[in-house]
């Protein structure tokens, strides 16, 4: 469902689900309204056997679940399935700051608070921690995953717009966490190259 | 058959009471204090927060606010309110003279007090309370990245409390068991014993994983072990999530009271509430690493498939009692008022849970603001408007006097005010990408304005509690006479004086159903 | 009444079925082996509750205690040899020694109560 991107798959689901949600509050909004009111107009009512409603009512919920259930697992494992990468970076989470390690075609370089990547192509992140938990948080991709500091985790983003975005840690994770923020920068293909030449190490 | 012995008299005798209301009422007029204190911290937070930059607090002091706001309001507030209404009413709803065991309740009662002041001991160290949150995750909560005795007062606190919690669980789910009135079978019962019967099964079964890793925090802490930071957060999760349903589960049975005494009729469908009752109780075991999706650590799919179909169950109670209101005639008293308000809020709590509960989702909103607001409205515009249905509704009963209606309808708009102007902003917040446990954040567009709404918000809802609390005092002396049964209640406890005597009821009337006193109304009707 | 515990462990039931779902998805994990235990616990206590017998005694009820007072003071001790040191751990023991000794002649009492 959605992109391929972390992206566009979040705004394609998430605006399915708004539209679902949405509706059901209003559903149950009009339905307390029409109870309130229909009670104090006539009598007390007695005796009807609300029960092929009611499962009926219940069939519709779970039929509404288990799509729900399907959209968001297909989703998610597109989401979550790896894809061959050109760009790897190596990302350590410490108090409180972010190291960035950018690496393609044997060129690598080190950022602190800074990500530089290329735009519309699959970019593979292995993070860990150098102490506590924190958690890299891009929301301009609409994706985060923790950093632990006893295993490396790994993940592949997009990212379809250039452009500077913001970034941040999002566990807290000590004194500082409110101010562990790092710039994303988003560059095309070209001039990533050719900032990755100039910075390596 | 019971005989009262070791009567007491004056302070000692009310600090040292066994009898089950006495223990209920001691838990909560604590939690009452705790809640004032963890409320001023939460409006102490939002002053902070109402607009970019530090102006009120240090950052040391806001992690201290909002690590000692969240575990009181948890540990100390609701849970204690959610078992405390089943201390004072299961007893009385199902016929019984105590709960099982009442010197476990006392010595259960007094251990979470003690447990609640050890957290607060925290402030008065050097090195200030704990301030890796109410979850306090490893490593950030061992000694080398929390040095200093706060987080090990709240170790010990919430050890204590918990402890507390699971022992007075297990007697309410005994005495609910063992000790029902002749002619009670299980089907009859009032549906918040039910409601309460769930709770306990999901604080003893789910809670003893919390003293575990507590456990860890200590081994880490003391006997300097590595502890693996994925068994923790399941350890803490496992516990964590059935916690949230402890404080739900209850204020939604008093909510199925008042809609029962308030539209006139009996519980619409009570065999699918008992199930679906069950069944959310069980479900409610199985989703708890929704909390931890963002890890990469986990089945993702298992556990967004279990957490989805909790709607299921939820539906069903929404349908059960807006169905009772839609067939009886609905008296907007003020209990009926804030059960309404619940049932219209909480949904947006819940359908924002249902979001969050699809990993893709929640890959972006986890840990941001748009969570918080989830579980404010779920905790607060939900159970803690259903626990003022409750309150309002029983409040004769325990005292013999009604709440202040006027004042009481000037609490209602207020808090309904306050509380959306506070928490719905918290979507749009989290949407944008601010995070949350921060004390600050940048000044950029969106984030300034909603700030300063919410911020605004939470001076309304202090100001409703305040009339509310004001309202308590004032109606305590002062309140109109209420007999013993002033609503026209169904259930068993309003078939004794107000407040009930010691062994509660002099004589029982028949049980036929889960609303006996209904039954006798109906019959001299015919 | 002995029936009401098949309500617990048939609760119980319900969440083993679930772990066996989850050993299939994950194998031997923190995940599976939690729920089983909870499960496992549940049914445990809803049949030993369904298998006691009722028994309609005369039950004296306590109307005050100290020592149970006294017990949660002595555990609260104990707890803060956590942050003071082992000295206050061995106090709060002793506490709780006394306590206990309280609580069973308070109940002894009551037995004595209850036959009348």
């Amino acid at each position: 469902m959605g992109g391929d991107t972390t992206r566009g798959a979040f705004d394609a689901l998430f605006s399915a689900y708004f539209v679902v949600t949405t509706a059901a509050v209003l559903l149950v909004l009009v339905a307390l309204a029409a109870a309130v009111l229909r009670g104090r107009r006539r009598g007390a009512r007695r005796g009807g056997d609300p029960s092929r409603l009611e499962i009926g009512y219940v069939l519709l919920l779970s039929t509404i679940a288990v799509a729900l259930m399907a959209v968001t697992v297909t989703t998610e494992l597109n989401v979550d399935a790896r894809r061959p990468a050109g760009v790897q970076v190596q990302v350590v989470a410490s108090q409180w700051r972010w190291t960035f390690q950018t690496e393609q075609a044997g060129h690598r370089a080190t950022t602190f608070n800074r990500l530089v990547v290329p735009r519309g192509t699959t970019i593979a992140f292995h993070i860990r921690s150098r102490d506590v938990i924190h958690s890299m948080w891009i929301p301009e991709v609409r994706f985060k995953r923790y950093a632990f500091p006893d295993r490396t985790t790994t993940y592949d983003l997009e990212f379809p717009s250039t452009g500077t975005f913001e970034g941040l840690c999002a566990q807290f994770c000590g004194l500082d966490h409110d101010r562990m923020r790092f710039t994303v920068q988003v560059v095309d293909a070209a001039g990533f190259a050719a900032w990755l030449e100039a910075h390596a190490s | 058959m019971t005989v009262a012995v070791l009567p007491g008299r004056g302070v000692i005798g009310w600090a040292a009471a066994a009898d089950h209301k006495v223990v209920a009422l001691r838990l909560t007029v604590a939690a009452a204090i705790f809640m004032l204190a963890g409320g001023a911290m939460a409006l102490v937070m939002r002053a902070e927060l109402a607009q970019p930059g530090l102006q009120v607090t240090s950052t040391e002091t806001y992690n201290e606010l909002f690590t000692t706001h969240g575990s009181s309001m948890i540990y100390l507030v609701m849970i204690p309110l959610a078992l405390a209404l089943g201390a004072y009413l299961v007893p009385l709803q199902i016929g019984a003279a105590d709960l099982v065991a009442p010197r476990l309740n006392l010595f259960a009662s007094w251990l979470l007090v003690l447990g609640g002041i050890s957290i607060y001991g925290g402030f008065l160290t050097a090195h200030g309370a704990a301030t890796a949150g109410w979850t306090e995750f490893l490593p950030l909560s061992d000694d080398t990245f929390s040095p200093g005795p706060g987080t090990d007062m709240w170790v010990a606190g919430v050890g204590l409390a918990n402890l507390a919690e699971i022992l007075l669980a297990g007697t309410i789910l005994l005495t609910i068991l063992t000790r029902r009135a002749p002619g009670m079978t299980m089907l009859r019962l009032p549906v918040f014993t039910w409601a309460t019967l769930v709770t306990c099964l999901l604080t003893v079964f789910g809670f003893p994983a919390l003293e575990v890793a507590l456990g860890l925090i200590v081994a880490a802490r003391h006997f300097g072990a590595e502890v693996n930071p994925v068994a923790y957060l399941h350890l803490f999760w496992f516990f964590g999530h059935p916690a949230v349903y402890v404080m739900f589960f209850p204020f939604l049975g008093a909510v199925a009271e008042v809609v029962q005494v308030f539209s006139g009729r009996r519980l619409v469908g009570y065999n699918a509430l008992v199930l679906a009752l069950l069944g959310f109780a069980t479900g409610s075991m199985t989703v708890w690493a929704h909390h931890m999706f963002t890890t990469g650590q986990v089945p993702n799919e298992y556990f967004a498939i279990t957490s989805t179909s909790l709607l299921v169950f939820a539906g069903i109670e929404y349908f059960d009692m807006t169905a009772t209101m839609w067939r009886g005639v609905v008296r907007m008293a003020l209990p009926m008022l804030f059960a309404i308000a619940f049932l219209a809020q909480f949904v947006i709590g819940g359908v924002t849970g249902v979001i969050t509960a699809s990993p893709v989702l929640d890959y972006h909103l986890n840990d941001s603001y748009f969570v918080v607001g989830h579980f404010h409205y779920t905790l607060f515009a939900g159970s803690m408007f259903a626990l003022f249905a409750g309150v309002y509704y029983w409040f004769p009963k325990v005292t013999g006097r009604f709440l202040g209606d006027r004042m009481g309808r000037v609490h209602f708009w207020l808090l309904v005010l306050g509380t959306n102007l506070t928490f719905f902003p918290m979507f749009v917040l989290g949407y944008l990408g601010m995070t949350r446990r921060v004390a600050d954040y940048p000044d950029q567009p969106g984030l300034d304005w909603l700030n300063l709404i919410s911020s605004a918000g939470a001076a309304v809802t202090g100001v409703a509690m305040l009339v509310f609390l004001w309202n308590v005092l004032v109606s305590l002396t002062g309140g109109e006479p209420a007999g013993d049964d002033p609503w026209g209640g169904h259930t068993l406890e309003w078939a004794t004086t107000s407040p009930p005597p010691r062994h509660n009821f002099d004589s029982l009337p028949p049980v036929r159903s889960f609303a006996p006193l209904l039954d006798l109304r109906e019959e001299r009707t015919l | 009444m002995k029936r009401a515990g098949l309500v617990v462990a048939a609760w119980g039931a319900v969440l083993i079925l679930h772990s066996i779902v989850l050993f299939i998805w994950v194998g031997v994990a923190y995940s599976s082996m939690l729920l089983l235990a909870s499960g496992l616990a549940s049914v445990v206590a809803g049949l030993a509750v369904a298998w006691r017998a009722s028994s309609p005694r005369r039950r004296a009820l306590a109307d005050v205690s100290l020592p149970a007072v006294l017990l949660a003071l002595g555990v609260f001790t104990a707890s803060g040899g956590l942050v003071a040191g082992r000295w206050l751990t061995v106090l709060g023991a002793g506490i709780m020694v006394v306590a206990a000794a309280g609580l069973i002649r308070e109940s002894l009492a009551m037995r004595r109560e209850a036959r009348g």
